[in-house]
């Protein structure tokens, strides 16, 4: 049993190293804690992303990822579809429409609460 | 951009630390300890790894002024383990000293004392006393062996930063000897603590403490710290009358010093530690009992205890990969305790090395995440009971493997596992799980199961039995620790979590149920006056412990917490199902917490009163009262007042025990020491009355 669970951490670990993972940051607005949330959620969701994490003031979610499985307009367009826009991808104004108050970056400008 | 990800560095060096402890991030800036927005605390604990920076949220936060008082006592919607954080504003409320004090304004844990002698207090969870609970200080087993009865009295309550109680088996990665719990101390950081720290406190009864902690940074990377405790109590009283000192005299000397290094570019982190006390202790008669011992000696007490202790550690974040760390740890001590109790002596001598290798990454992405390692345990014990010697090595290696899945949403899930080859008992597997599911935003739901295997040291875990003149007598099974087995234990357990909020007060309502079932155990058996008998678990042994509580938030100013506990702990003696002796089946609990808020300056009043009900208690059978019986269920009040002038000094004041309840003649037999009858372990209640105290704190930045 020892053993085993030895051999299974080398190899998640060999797994790990084999991959040339990327760094990479995008701009996605919106405003809380919520928002990041939903967006870190998304982002997770793409295949081949690792890692991710969105910056409440700055809008910046930076992002690790394999190149070789993760597409970036999919990244953008999973991001836009549960509301958030970013640079090349808007959110559609149904979605947008059903976010929580807080989440609601397009009026009245950035806030946290 | 630039100074985006320079933050980003510096957040995955903060993370780490929690990766080797499971503490809160220590980068975090020292200035926003106390105020702090319940927003930020949440969001920390739901995602540590993808938040960027505590302090920009903070600060932004403080733009909007969205402040909210940080809770002293602080749970997660999102932790698979049922985790309560004490933080250091809430280690504050209790009037003094050491860790074992520290639990007394919280409901999870109970306090009292282990005999009418020594002092020593003791703490339970879950209904089961500190033996079967696992204490790490920074994630590293301590308390263990020798440390067992006093241990706790030697750490500093000054240099303790956080304390994280978790309820249930809690994480493999520590080691396997967790049966109730796990409490992990974490100690002040020279990187977040201030120049100097000077306390002082001096209370009735002749107790007087002095700390002081110096730190500094040599450069960017470089941190240390050197921390100096000191106590003694100088004041011999009997105010019960039975000739016995109420409370030990004595003093202890406690040094520590820390190295930190943090490299936030490179992504490395470090500690090392050295730690070095000598407690002397003396307990027992008072001298002017002399003229009626009839020629005998006065019955005394000496304890004397020496403690070397040196830990390192260090971690690696690979800068591309944050998700990504190694973790190693080390730790030796050795332990001295000499000590005697009328005529009898007992001297014990405990060495002991750990070594933990720690690699944690993800399987994917960061909602499916895993710890791996390895540790090795030593201990060597040395004692010598009345000229009777007990040698033991113990020496253990084993590896845990721990998945811990998230669905970023509503679900969370640790399964742990790990595999252990122990030299007195051989190969065994212990599995962990917990399990987090939240039906709505409010609400968590948590469930737990697990086991846990210890060997029982008999002697150093129980010294309440040197204070009893009854025969000791082991009956034994020819196992490998005393002729006994292992100890081990299942836990299941669970509980549920409900925040609301009327208008602007906060409601935060939890249920814990749990149970710890043994399957082996070694029974310490009181149930006969004459005799005291350690023996081999035959029949049911088991401890169910349910705890409902109830903390309300009123803004801005006020806290009440309120608590009720009901412990059903029954060990099968002598073919007998019984409630376990000095175990209260219920227990109630309230405090009431004030804090004005701080001016400019830093000026703030700050109050609580804690309230304890401690329910009936069964009493073994003793000369006193053949057949047994039951103590009466009492009150317990305290309350303490923090005037602070400044952010700098603070002055409080408080008392202990303010309805004055104590037990009536805890010594049975006190006037005839040497006598088979005279048992001074038979303690419910208090020894010592009201009690009032005074202190002060002052911070140089």
């Amino acid at each position: 049993m020892k053993k085993i669970i030895f051999l299974l951490s080398l190899l998640a670990t060999t797994g790990l190293y084999a991959q040339k993972p990327q760094k990479t940051t995008l701009e996605v607005k919106g405003n809380c804690s919520l928002c990041q949330k939903r967006i870190v959620k998304a982002t997770l969701g793409v295949k081949g992303v690792k890692w991710a994490a969105w910056d409440i003031p700055s809008d910046q979610l930076t992002l690790i990822y394999d190149p070789l499985k993760a597409d970036l307009a999919q990244v953008e367009k999973a991001i836009a579809a549960v509301g958030h826009d970013t640079k090349n991808q808007k959110a559609p104004k149904e979605v947008y429409e059903k976010l929580p108050a807080c989440c609601l970056y397009r009026d009245g400008g950035k806030h946290v609460d | 951009m630039k100074k985006h990800l320079w933050r980003s560095a510096l957040y995955c060096t903060a993370f780490i630390i929690p990766l080797l402890s499971t503490g809160p991030a220590t980068a975090a800036p020292k200035t926003h300890n106390t105020w702090c927005t319940e927003a930020v605390h949440l969001g920390m604990e739901q995602q540590k790894d993808t938040i960027p920076t505590k302090e920009i949220i903070i600060e932004k936060l403080e733009e909007v002024t969205v402040e909210q008082r940080k809770k002293g006592l602080q749970k997660s919607y999102f932790e698979p383990k049922n985790v309560v954080t004490v933080n250091a504003a809430e280690l504050l409320k209790a009037a003094c000293c050491n860790l074992s004090e520290s639990f007394e304004t919280n409901p999870s844990i109970d306090v009292s004392y282990s005999d009418a002698l020594m002092g020593a207090k003791q703490i339970k969870m879950l209904g089961l006393s500190s033996p079967y609970i696992q204490f790490t200080e920074e994630n590293i087993p301590t308390i263990r062996g020798a440390a067992q009865t006093y241990g706790l009295s030697f750490i500093p309550g000054t240099w303790v930063e956080s304390i994280q109680i978790t309820k249930g088996v809690g994480s493999v990665a520590n080691g396997y000897e967790s049966m109730a719990g796990q409490i992990n101390t974490e100690l002040k950081k020279p990187f977040s603590e201030p120049l100097l720290f000077v306390n002082a406190f001096a209370s009735q009864g002749g107790r007087q403490e002095f700390n002081t902690h110096w730190n500094t940074s040599l450069n960017e990377r470089w941190h240390t710290g050197l921390f100096v405790h000191a106590n003694r109590r100088i004041e011999a009283m009997d105010a019960n009358g039975d000739g016995f000192m109420d409370m030990p005299m004595g003093d202890q000397i406690n040094l520590m010093h820390r190295w930190q290094y943090t490299d936030t570019q490179k992504g490395w982190v470090g500690f090392a530690t050295l730690k070095w006390l000598k407690d002397d202790k003396e307990a027992g008669q008072m001298d002017s009992q002399i003229n009626f011992m009839g020629g005998q000696p006065l019955w005394k007490s000496i304890t004397s205890t020496e403690r070397l202790e040196g830990a390192f550690k260090m971690g690696y974040v690979f800068p591309e990969m944050p998700y990504q760390s190694i973790g190693l740890q080390g730790n030796l001590s050795r332990h001295v305790q000499q000590s005697t109790f009328g005529q009898k002596a007992y001297d014990m001598d405990h060495i002991s090395g750990y070594a933990n290798g720690l690699f944690q990454s993800i399987i994917g992405s960061t909602q499916n995440k895993f710890k791996a390692g390895g540790n090795l345990t030593f201990d060597q014990y040395e004692e010598l009971l009345n000229g009777s010697e007990f040698r033991r090595r113990d020496y253990s290696i084993g590896s845990f493997f721990e998945y811990s899945y998230d669905n970023l949403d509503n679900i969370g899930l640790v399964a742990g596992v790990r595999a252990d080859w122990h030299n007195q008992w051989g190969a065994f597997i212990t599995p962990r799980l917990h399990l987090r599911y939240n039906p709505w935003t409010k609400t968590t739901l948590r469930l737990a199961a697990g086991s846990g295997r210890r060997a029982a040291n008999i002697f150093t875990e129980n010294q309440n039995i040197f204070l009893t003149n009854r025969l000791l007598v082991l009956e034994n099974n020819g196992g490998p620790i005393y002729g006994f087995d292992p100890e081990l234990s299942w836990n299941y357990g669970g509980s549920i979590r409900q925040t609301a909020s009327l208008g602007s007060i906060g409601l935060d309502l939890t249920l814990d149920l749990y149970r710890t079932q043994f399957k082996d155990q070694v029974v310490v058996n009181w149930e006969n006056p004459q005799r005291l008998s350690f023996q081999p678990l035959q029949g049911e042994s088991y401890a169910n412990s349910a705890l409902a509580s109830l903390e309300i938030d009123i803004p801005t100013h006020w806290e009440v917490r309120l608590a009720y506990k009901l412990d059903d702990v029954k060990t099968t003696y002598d073919g007998n199902l019984l409630q376990r002796p000095l175990q209260p089946r219920k227990r109630a609990f309230a405090q009431l917490s004030y804090q004005s808020t701080p001016d400019a300056a830093g000026a703030q009043w700050r109050w609580d009163a804690t309230y304890h009900g401690v329910g009936s208690q069964r009493l073994v059978a003793n000369v006193r009262n053949p057949y047994g019986g039951y103590a009466p269920s009492y009150h317990l009040v305290n309350s303490q007042l923090t005037k602070a002038f400044s952010k700098t000094l603070e002055v409080y004041m408080g008392v202990e025990n303010a309805t004055n309840f104590t037990q009536d003649n805890p010594i049975i037999a006190a006037s005839e020491p040497y006598n088979d009858r005279f048992d001074a372990a038979q303690i419910y209640a208090p020894i010592f009355g009201r009690m009032g105290y005074i202190g002060m704190r002052w911070t140089l930045l």
